[in-house]
């Protein structure tokens, strides 16, 4: 085969591929309307102060690692501490920090020794001692300081001291809403037992207010790079994750926010220390416990914004963040091949399964080839320029269109940015963001894959400048 | 290759779908800042009208000519379901702040605005969400007229709609806990949670008794009941949990009487409670029963009993027993006797 030949059917391979993906995608859209019409109608006359008044109410243990987060930490915590839950226990996990992260949480909350023995067995690096809040308000709080050993030792590590059968891994510098948990639990309510994890929407907070770790006023970001960001965050959580969770495919809840059964998590292992992508990692060996046990089980999503996280607002940052996320997804697939187009697994190993592999993990690559395909023809004088060109704005337009329709489902669920301003802001994110922001997402996931090759595990480190406080 | 042309008209489509999904953005937007500006306009005018209404019903010494007054304005006011609603949420928060001397008032005002005959069509509507704010209306204003309806819809086919029927049904029937009739009817945590918030608002003499369900074929209503039966304190419940416990096979159902037993101290119930330690093979459950007997049992009896599990191979077994023995205050010198 020539490569004029190979260029032919790779045209058309790639015709298919596009056609295949683009549907998907207005199929999801679809799927993600009806979703969340559907919760809307459900929970519409819903009073979550229900469950916060009831005694009848399951206990929660939110867990939160944090590493050298010294410039936050206070302020996370007091977030964490506001949030509305009558039964809950804060589990701050200090992994090793080499800043004043432990000092800070001494001085103010006064710690003292925290006596009881774990109640988990998972295999974590070294717990140098455990601590509670001495002050009665903030009694439920404990603080685990530890050896450094990375964010799913320092989540087992806090799966281990948590009483409750209900824990919500976060990240700790994400600001919850008040009433986040009883609209997150409220899926495990209802089912008898079916509901192994729940997630919220993870929302933006940069150049939001905050304060007394709460989120006073939603802003939309100032930076254009945060703003792509954001535009990126409502399709994947709006369309992608409630198409998902409809169809009950999804492959992953949120590490900066999510809710487990731990007495699953425990019997799967707990997070897999030696996972980039834990969080993925976690949820798809929960379901395939699931599976094993041939036990009905649902994994939900909640469409309603639920906790505030602060994303990089620069591009070695933003970059470092995504290669990891590449990797995390390669990690998980790769260790999961099992499940590709397995029927055993059913939906998971027929559809969700191979959904991420060829169009989350395959697509950028096959994007990179592509055009180097069609530099390599515009060189040689072969390209119809005319003819690429259309396709070209056709993709563009496309991605315009799904873009807008985040922005109405948004629109239709939360109506959080009052300012007009703010949307004519988001639309014009809406015409950069494929010309701009998408070849930078390319390139990192492609250096991502390069990384995976070459076998590196480390996170990259990620810069917080802090909350806004009022 | 797919024609270029085909192409161009998908282009201009998603570009005019793209311009369609901003136009409804922008229009939904202008809709709710209208909806809402609307929506405050009628609220603030029923409001003066309504709260005069409301106090001075009862008030014989108003001047009538002022009561028709506001009466025709709200009436006025109340054209549409739009305002009607407004209105109905007005009389509902009324409800939750006034007093109770104010209560029959509200319910005259509900009577004579016609909002018993909206509220009873609209459960009778084919929209759930109408069907679900009118329950939760009638519910609120206590409105016994519409139970039959709240019956049906009891065993609807929407859940959503079933769980709704049931919390009006228990603020509504005589007794709340009627329903419970269905054999086949499963209690939600959720459910359970709802039915409580409702029950607690009850008169404390129509708290219905809860032992007498402890028979329910369905584990999750045995599970709400032993929870309200702690939750209420129902001492009279003891005959029916020891039926119970001398019928149950379900260690979590065991597990929670063993726990009522402890909280509210149902000494009449050790028989029971010994039974439990000598038969059970669940560990946990068998731990629990050795707690409970260091609490409730008598000290002859308990020390007996639990002699022999100070050398359970078991070493949670054996604490769980030393542990108790200690509660019954057998000495320290005579707890090694016993275990030497």
């Amino acid at each position: 085969m020539n490569l004029h030949q190979f260029h032919f059917y790779y045209d058309n391979l790639i015709m298919i591929y596009s056609a295949f993906i683009m549907l998907s995608y207005v199929v999801l859209c679809f799927i993600s309307r009806f979703s969340i019409r559907k919760y809307d109608v459900n929970n519409g006359f819903v009073n979550f102060e229900d469950i916060l008044h009831s005694p009848l109410a399951p206990r929660i243990t939110l867990i939160a690692p944090a590493y050298n987060e010294g410039v936050t930490i206070i302020e996370n915590v007091k977030s964490l501490l506001s949030i509305r839950y009558r039964k809950l226990d804060i589990i701050i996990v200090n992994d090793g920090s080499t800043d004043d992260t432990m000092e800070k949480l001494k001085i103010a909350y006064r710690l003292e020794k925290y006596r009881n023995n774990p109640a988990g067995m998972l295999k974590t690096k070294q717990i140098k001692g455990v601590y509670r809040s001495s002050y009665i308000t903030t009694h439920n709080l404990i603080i685990i300081d530890k050896a450094n050993g990375g964010k799913s030792d320092a989540l087992n590590a806090g799966l281990n001291y948590a009483k409750s059968n209900l824990v919500a891994c976060i990240d700790v510098d994400c600001i919850l809403e008040p009433d986040s948990l009883q609209k997150m639990v409220k899926p495990f309510l209802e089912s008898e037992g079916e509901v192994i994890a729940t997630g919220g929407i993870v929302r933006i907070s940069n150049s939001s207010q905050v304060m007394d770790g709460h989120m006073v006023e939603a802003k939309l970001p100032k930076r254009w790079l945060e703003r792509f960001q954001f535009l990126e965050y409502l399709r994947a959580f709006l369309i992608g994750r409630m198409a998902w969770s409809k169809l009950n495919g999804l492959l992953i809840v949120s590490g900066a926010f999510g809710l487990f059964r731990k007495d699953i998590a425990m019997k799967c292992g707990g997070y897999d220390t030696g996972s980039i992508g834990e969080d993925m990692e976690l949820i798809v060996r929960m379901r395939k416990y699931m599976h094993k046990l041939n036990r009905k089980y649902k994994v939900v999503y909640i469409p309603d914004p639920l906790c505030w996280t602060e994303v990089p607002s620069n591009i070695s940052v933003l970059g470092r963040q995504r290669n990891r996320w590449t990797r995390g997804l390669i990690d998980t697939l790769v260790k999961h091949k099992d499940i590709c187009l397995n029927p055993k697994f059913k939906l998971m190993g027929m559809l969700s399964y191979p959904f991420w592999l060829f169009f989350e993990w395959m697509a950028p690559l096959l994007e990179i080839i592509g055009l180097t395909l069609c530099i390599y023809q515009l060189l040689m004088g072969n390209l119809y320029v005319e003819n690429f060109l259309v396709l070209l704005l056709f993709v563009y337009v496309f991605a315009f269109a799904l873009s807008c329709f985040s922005l109405l489902q948004d629109e239709l669920t939360t109506f959080k940015y009052v300012r007009r301003k703010d949307l004519l802001y988001l639309i014009l994110t809406a015409l950069i963001e494929p010309i701009v922001f998408h070849p930078m997402t390319v390139y990192w996931s492609l250096r991502g894959n390069i990384d995976y090759l070459k076998g590196k595990k480390r996170w990259g480190e990620m810069k917080r400048s802090g909350f806004k406080a009022v | 290759m797919i024609e270029i042309a085909i192409i161009w008209s998908l282009i201009k489509l998603l570009t005019l779908l793209s311009l369609g999904l901003i136009a409804t953005i922008y229009v939904l937007r202008l809709r709710k800042i209208y909806l809402q500006k609307k929506h405050l306009r009628i609220e603030r005018l029923i409001q003066k009208p309504l709260a005069t209404l409301i106090v001075k019903l009862a008030d014989h010494t108003t001047e009538e000519v002022s009561r028709d007054e506001n009466f025709l304005k709200i009436k006025k006011l109340c054209k549409t379901n739009r305002s009607t609603e407004i209105l109905i949420r007005q009389l509902m928060k009324s409800q939750n702040v006034l007093e109770y001397s104010s209560l029959g008032d509200i319910n005259k005002v509900f009577l004579a605005f016609g909002l018993q005959e909206y509220g009873m069509k609209n459960i009778r509507h084919k929209s759930t969400t109408k069907k679900i704010k009118a329950l939760k209306f009638m519910a609120s204003m206590k409105c016994h007229r519409s139970v039959p309806y709240v019956t049906d819809l009891l065993n609807d086919n929407r859940s959503l709609l079933r769980s709704e029927a049931l919390i009006s049904f228990v603020s509504l029937a005589k007794d709340p806990l009627y329903f419970l009739e269905d054999r086949d009817v499963k209690l939600s945590l959720w459910d359970q949670i709802r039915i409580h918030r409702h029950l607690i608002k009850l008169d404390p003499a129509k708290i219905p008794d809860f032992g007498e369900w402890l028979n329910h074929p369905q584990i999750s209503v045995v599970q709400f009941c032993l929870k309200m039966i702690l939750e209420f304190k129902q001492f009279r419940a003891d005959k029916q949990l020891k039926a119970l416990l001398a019928n149950t096979k379900n260690a979590g159902i065991q597990m929670m009487v063993l726990n009522i037993i402890i909280k509210l101290q149902l000494v009449d119930l050790e028989n029971e409670v010994l039974l439990i330690v000598r038969n059970t093979k669940n560990s946990r459950l068998l731990r629990m029963a050795i707690a409970v007997l260091g609490e409730i049992g008598s000290k002859a009896r308990t020390r007996l009993m639990l002699g022999e599990f100070v050398f359970h191979p078991n070493s949670k077994i054996s604490q769980a027993a030393r542990r108790s023995l200690t509660t019954i205050k057998l000495n320290e010198s005579r707890l090694k006797r016993l275990i030497a």
